[in-house]
């Protein structure tokens, strides 16, 4: 199965987090090796995580606001920060 | 002499810390729905039923002690008793939000390895339950080591629990070795896979995030009609403030002309009845009146804060942030500084960038706070005719808008203008929480409007009382010759002055009287209204003596003036506080130096095409 990147993802897409690595990245991060990641890490991002994209930003652009499990808050970042993010997109239902 | 216990509470943005330690405490400090509020350690004392002395540490949320930001650092150094000529802390109390449990227990692993004895306190019960998120607490108390409490912070539920596990702990804390160290993402990962683990096992059910949240955020993070939604609900604020604020404001606009005309009249022609007159009551009694508008503001940021809108407001702005060079956390400084760019500075503590931070810090004073309004408000009702535009909206209100606009234009234009040229610096990742919905708590809406009431009259009793007298002073003497042609403050200090400096502010269109007003309203920017009131009523023109200032304004001064000097307190740095903070947070007296010259030059020529451009316009 072919992995997506969490930045494309459009609205309601549902996927679980197959890999996170800052390697995949846009753009190169300006913060040192490893920290786009442990953050992303910190605010719930991990391996396995079923993540929902909720809502895109103004005109469907970034920021996206998803949901990691079923977690009560909503996580907001943006798409460069979000194309570390590779999911296994899995049927919307 | 019994030991003193110090408590340091720890937990995840939002979790309720701050909620927790005033009901321990009771204290009143503030409580609101984003994550961040809180940004300074706070000490508070309470006794336990055992009565044993504890003093308690309100800290900054955190993910994780790698502390990212300053206000994350400052809850690392002191969970890891980092800073010098500090108690130690004997008991670290987590707290963790039973809806949003590993994140959480992430953090907890990593503050039972400071060796340090810790209680959990498990927040957010009430949602928890109603949402569906059971966990077999006795299980999770076995697992970590430690007591686990039930609470709901903000219903004061679970804190008689807390206090008898706090007695509990109390004989026998021991501190363990110390066995922490700053972890990458392997760490975190690692972190990660023990928290499955753990939730695996006291797991009884999942529980489902709020429905009515996502509903609420279909509509105002919508796309489209999410940014024009924000943009009107900042547009009622500013109407409202001249809508419903003035009806109570005009009511004490009464009162304080009638105060004034009856002491002037009790001493007919006395000095004394012209100091307490035409100096106290002129100077403290203009400023004064403001309070229903300061309120009026306060309470639309009050509610924009609790129900948790103000985090959506920094998700909606993100990518304009984001085109000015700025995290999207900016804009709840930036938002804070409507009701007073103090608060909004310390809130950049959460800024993880350096560069940042500091651009922020240094365009939140072009915000509109709540000082401007005296100003703001005296001269809009001079000079704006009170006309409904479209059969609803009030003029006055429409241009109240605009120059909080063009506020926030110009911030993000130097925000721009900085990052271009003194900060280089890719973009930041910008990663933020946005929590779910919450009703505002009547009780906590009430105390966070009593604040800024008693603030603004504590000021208007002290630094504008003491003004005013000084003023008056120096506006009366020295006193006039017999001979004198002119009216009698021509010939004293204030006149002197004002005279002097007049040619410097002349192609501004100001009077000299609006300058010797602008040197005192460098103290705070609600003194320049109550100077011009004491300042116009001995220039004794008969107008001010009877009509009060704001007839006055609308009678002598011309549009371009006016809009001249609105123009000038968009962006002028009159305000000695804010100097004084951007000072302690940036650590250096270069910053403050550049805003306040960055300001100074903005305003004047700001004001200077406005004055210039109108007046050929009216010509
Ligand atoms: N329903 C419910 N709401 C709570 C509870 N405790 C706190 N809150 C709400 O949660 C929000 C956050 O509370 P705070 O006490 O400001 O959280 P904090 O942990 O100090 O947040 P920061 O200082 O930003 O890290 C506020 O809107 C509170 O009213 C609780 O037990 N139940
Ligand atoms: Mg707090």
């Amino acid at each position: 199965m072919d992995l997506i990147n969490l930045a494309n993802c459009n609205r309601y897409d549902i996927g679980i987090i197959k890999e996170i690595n800052e390697l995949n990245m846009y753009d190169k991060s300006c913060l040192s090796g490893g920290e786009v990641e442990a953050r992303l890490l910190e605010m719930g991002f991990i391996e396995g995580a079923r993540v929902e994209v909720l809502h895109l930003g103004a005109f469907g652009e970034e920021p996206i606001a998803i949901r990691i499990n079923n977690s009560n808050s909503i996580i907001a970042l943006r798409k460069n920060e979000a194309s570390a993010v590779l999911l296994e997109k899995i049927k919307n239902d | 002499m019994t030991k003193i216990i110090n408590i340091a509470l720890v937990g995840n943005p939002n979790c309720g810390k701050t909620a927790l330690f005033n009901s321990l405490t009771g204290s009143r400090q503030r409580v609101a729905n984003y994550a961040g509020v809180t940004v300074e350690k706070k000490h508070g004392y309470f006794i336990t039923p055992n009565n044993t002395k504890c003093t308690l540490i309100d800290l900054p949320g955190t993910y994780s002690l790698r502390s990212r930001s300053p206000d994350e650092k400052i809850t690392r150094e002191v969970v890891m008793d980092e800073i010098k000529d500090e108690s130690k802390i004997d008991l670290i109390l987590c707290i963790m939000d039973a809806t949003n449990l590993s994140n959480g227990l992430r953090l907890i692993l990593e503050l039972k390895q400071s060796g340090k004895p810790v209680i959990v306190a498990l927040n957010m019960m009430d949602i928890a339950k109603t949402r569906g998120y059971h966990y077999k607490l006795d299980e999770l108390s076995k697992i970590l080591d430690c007591e686990v409490v039930k609470t709901v912070a903000i219903k004061n539920q679970g804190i008689n629990e807390l206090l008898v596990a706090i007695d509990k702990a109390i004989p026998n804390l021991v501190q363990k070795p110390h066995t922490w160290s700053v972890s990458d993402a392997k760490g975190v990962r690692q972190y990660h896979a023990q928290v499955a683990q753990i939730i695996e096992k006291i797991k009884i059910s999942e529980g489902s995030p709020s429905v009515w949240t996502d509903r609420v955020d279909n509509i105002l993070l919508h796309p489209v009609f999410g940014m024009l939604i924000l943009l009107v609900l900042l547009f009622l604020v500013f109407q409202s403030v001249f809508t419903f604020a003035d009806i109570p404001k005009n009511f004490m606009q009464d009162c304080v002309d009638h105060l004034k005309d009856y002491v002037v009249g009790l001493f007919p022609g006395s000095l004394f009845g012209s100091l307490v007159g035409n100096g106290v009551i002129a100077g403290v009694g203009t400023v004064i009146v403001f309070l229903p508008q300061i309120l009026t503001i306060s309470l639309f940021i009050v509610l924009l804060e609790d129900t948790g809108y103000m985090a959506r407001a920094a998700f909606l702005m993100d990518k304009i942030m984001g085109s000015a060079g700025l995290h999207g956390k900016a804009f709840i400084p930036l938002l804070s500084s409507f009701a007073c760019a103090i608060p909004g500075i310390m809130a950049t503590r959460t800024i993880e960038n350096k560069n940042d931070r500091l651009v922020t810090i240094l365009i939140s004073p072009l915000m509109t706070c709540s000082a401007r309004l005296p100003i703001y408000t005296l001269l809009i009702s001079a000079l704006i005719p009170s006309k409904t535009v479209l059969g609803f909206l009030s003029l006055q209100g429409i241009v109240m808008f605009s120059l909080f606009f063009i506020g926030i234009i110009f911030a993000l234009l130097v925000a721009f203008v900085m990052k271009i040229f003194f900060f280089k610096g890719e973009r930041q990742p910008s990663i933020m929480e946005l929590p779910s919905y919450k009703i505002p708590g009547l009780k906590n809406v009430i105390i966070e409007l009593i604040k800024p009431a008693k603030m603004f009259l504590k000021r208007a009793g002290t630094i504008i009382v003491s003004i005013s007298v000084i003023l008056w002073f120096l506006s009366t003497f020295p006193v006039a010759p017999i001979d004198a042609i002119l009216p009698a403050i021509d010939y004293s200090f204030v006149g002197i002055l004002g005279h002097y400096l007049h040619p410097i502010f002349a192609p501004l269109g100001f009077s000299w009287q609006v300058v010797a007003a602008l040197i005192p309203g460098m103290a705070a920017r609600e003194v320049v209204v109550s100077a011009l009131g004491t300042i116009y009523a001995l220039s004794g023109t008969e107008d001010a003596m009877q009509n009060g200032l704001g007839v006055l304004i609308s009678n002598s001064w011309t549009l371009a003036m006016g809009a001249s000097l609105l123009v000038w307190y968009i962006f002028a740095p009159q305000c000695a506080s804010t100097l004084a903070v951007v000072k302690r947070e940036t650590n250096s007296i270069k910053w403050p130096i550049i805003l306040f010259s960055y300001q100074i030059v903005l305003a004047y020529v700001m004001a200077f095409l406005v004055y210039n451009v109108i007046s050929i316009l009216m010509k």
